[in-house]
């Protein structure tokens, strides 16, 4: 029966134990029942296991250090090949078989997520084939596991940045496979479930997302890792907000603020104030959205990132729209817009071109908003953008020429152009 | 104590402080003796490989330890589920058996299923009656095929507690 409680009796004699269970007797229910009530643990024992792990720990450290030394040359042998030759020399030689190898690869990979997509793409693929052939070498290590599983994810991300969002799933759910068979590392967990929760964003599951941003925040604060909840509490506002409840991604960004450490990650301050700026306009809280702006703007300035600085302007032009203050919005809009095409950022040049147009249309001026509409569409030819929002945006500047433009028309497309972004398959349709 | 900290100490010191947690959440979560110590050990030689990303040790480990024996009670409740379910498929099928010992064994696994709530007897059902596999069972019954293998998890969980009462399992 014991056996059988365990799940180490061979299927036969399951199948008889069952067998007997099933016709109801009593005293084999209560004796199989006794086997999922184990007594607690011995003080005393747990003081002698104490002591033997604290030596295992200190040769454990010991051997971890070396790995970590050597982890150092390794790379720099990497570093020094072509990709191709990288990839394979991870797979298949041994040498290479070193966990802080496959571990610094992997924080390279999320470094470059944002500023080089591709190259975040590639870092991840090496670490995934060198974090697999450490998994195979060592089957019953789940530190190994951990370090697939969160080479997975970080492919995943990659690819999710990289608008390959089909790849993007499969990486994700292949991470989430692989952790549940992990160390339990709360920390290692919350990362899986978070990249993941960002997927289900870009793919419009918000609710699949809040999930899992919530699976993950219980994680990070089984682990007391404030800072990262406040990360992932910023995502989930994030969702909350997509799905118009504002009041939620209003409270939770604020919290995530007080939890976040600056030092840690500056610029994640920087984009939680922006969210919240932004929510607090949708919501209409417009005293507090100005005075908000009022406070980060000297902050972002000093943190001197171009986009950064641009998505505020922009954020700032959407006030002043929303104020009536049409002619400080353009000369804003305008100016993002410049930024974000000399820095080849083209949704968002799309996004910000449709915000100028409504401004312009707001003010019915027509002529300078065909004239917007005939100018934006070579940009956006030149700098790339997928077929299908290019297709979009033809129909908008038809749209405009045939002067049966209209604000919900704007509304639609810029409703479009941001789900588009992350996914090139979808097709615009225009309001009837 | 911070990582840099510990470098210099030992970790004997941070064990002791940390023992009455450490007994409290095994104690809690009544892992049998032998098993706690294999999971607490496993818990600490993690630490040392990811020392340098922790914030908090004291929390990360007790954390890590309560996530590991959270698993530790899935997977045998899955075990027990999958042994439960192998056997009972096995019990069926099995040809050879005189009539009146499947007659018997048929009778006494509806009158189990019989006391599940709706939703499982008609998933259990399909499962021995009709041998359908979950993608079927989830066409037959308007369930989504995503969400079928949840389904037929909590109903063997259910159907495991009319055999055996199994700690943590949901009632169905």
């Amino acid at each position: 029966m014991r056996r059988f409680v365990e799940g180490t009796l061979p299927a036969a004699g399951a199948a008889e134990v069952v067998r007997h269970l099933l016709s109801g007797c009593d005293g084999c229910r209560r004796l199989a029942a006794r086997g999922w009530r184990p007594q607690p643990v011995d003080a005393a024992r747990l003081d002698s296991v104490l002591g033997r792990v604290a030596d295992r720990m200190a040769s454990e450290r010991a051997r971890v250090e070396r790995e970590r030394r050597r982890a150092g040359i390794l790379l720099a042998e990497l570093d020094a090949m072509p990709y191709p030759r990288r990839l394979l020399m991870l797979l298949n030689s041994e040498r290479f078989s070193n966990w802080f190898v496959g571990e610094i690869l992997l924080e390279r990979a999320h470094a470059a997520v944002f500023s080089d997509p591709s190259q975040a793409v590639r870092l991840a693929e090496a670490g995934v084939a060198l974090a697999g052939r450490i998994s195979r070498q060592r089957p019953t290590d789940r530190l190994a596991v951990d370090l697939h599983a969160r080479a997975w994810s970080i492919l995943g991300n990659a690819c999710r940045v990289s608008s390959d969002l089909e790849r993007a799933r499969d990486a994700c759910a292949r991470a989430e496979e692989l952790i549940d068979h992990g160390s339990g590392d709360p920390l290692e967990e919350a990362g899986v479930l978070a990249r993941h929760g960002l997927l289900d964003h870009a793919e419009r599951r918000f609710d699949d997302a809040v999930g899992r941003f919530d699976a993950a925040l219980r994680r990070c604060r089984m682990a007391g890792d404030l800072h990262l909840e406040g990360r992932v509490l910023t995502h989930k506002a994030r969702s909350l907000g997509e799905t118009g409840k504002l009041s939620a991604m209003i409270d939770l960004t604020q919290r995530a603020l007080t939890l976040i450490d600056p030092e840690r990650e500056p610029r994640l301050v920087l984009v939680a104030q922006h969210n919240l700026t932004w929510a607090l306009k949708e919501a209409g809280r417009m005293d507090e959205a100005l005075s908000l702006l009022q406070e980060i703007l000297p902050l972002h300035a000093r943190s001197g990132k171009t986009l950064d600085l641009l998505r505020l302007r922009w954020l700032e032009g959407k006030l002043a729209q929303a104020q009536g203050q049409l002619e400080r919005a353009e000369t804003a809009f305008r100016e993002v817009y410049d930024g974000f095409v000399r820095s080849a950022v083209v949704f968002d040049a799309a996004l910000v071109a449709l915000d100028l147009a409504a401004v312009l249309y707001e003010q019915g001026r027509l002529p300078e908003m065909k004239q917007l509409a005939a100018d934006v569409l070579p940009v956006f030819r030149s700098l790339g953008i997928h077929r299908e929002a290019l297709a979009a945006l033809a129909l908008f500047q038809k749209a405009v020429e045939q002067e049966r433009i209209s604000l919900r028309w704007l509304g639609a497309l810029a409703g479009y152009l941001k789900h588009a972004r992350d996914n090139p398959s979808l097709e615009f349709e225009p309001p009837a | 104590m911070s990582h840099e900290a510990r470098q210099e100490g030992s970790y004997e010191e941070l064990l002791r402080g940390m023992q009455p947690r450490f007994a409290q959440v095994l104690a809690r979560f009544k892992i049998p003796p032998q098993d706690a110590e294999d999971l607490l050990q496993q818990t600490l030689l993690a630490f040392v490989r990811k020392e340098a990303s922790v914030r908090v040790p004291e929390t990360w480990l007790v954390g890590t330890l309560r996530n590991r024996c959270l698993k530790y009670w899935r997977a045998r409740r899955r075990s027990l589920y999958t042994a439960i379910d192998s056997a009972v498929l096995e019990a069926v099928a099995a040809e050879e058996r005189p009539a009146q010992h499947l007659a018997d064994l048929q009778r006494d696994l509806n009158a189990a299923v019989g006391r599940l709530r709706p939703r499982c007897r008609s998933i259990l059902r399909l499962r021995y009656g009709l041998g359908c596999k979950p993608r079927e069972t989830a066409r037959r019954l308007g369930y989504r095929e995503s969400s079928i293998y949840k389904l037929v998890e909590r109903c063997l969980a259910a159907l495991s507690n009319q055999l055996i009462d199994t700690p943590g399992s949901r009632a169905c």
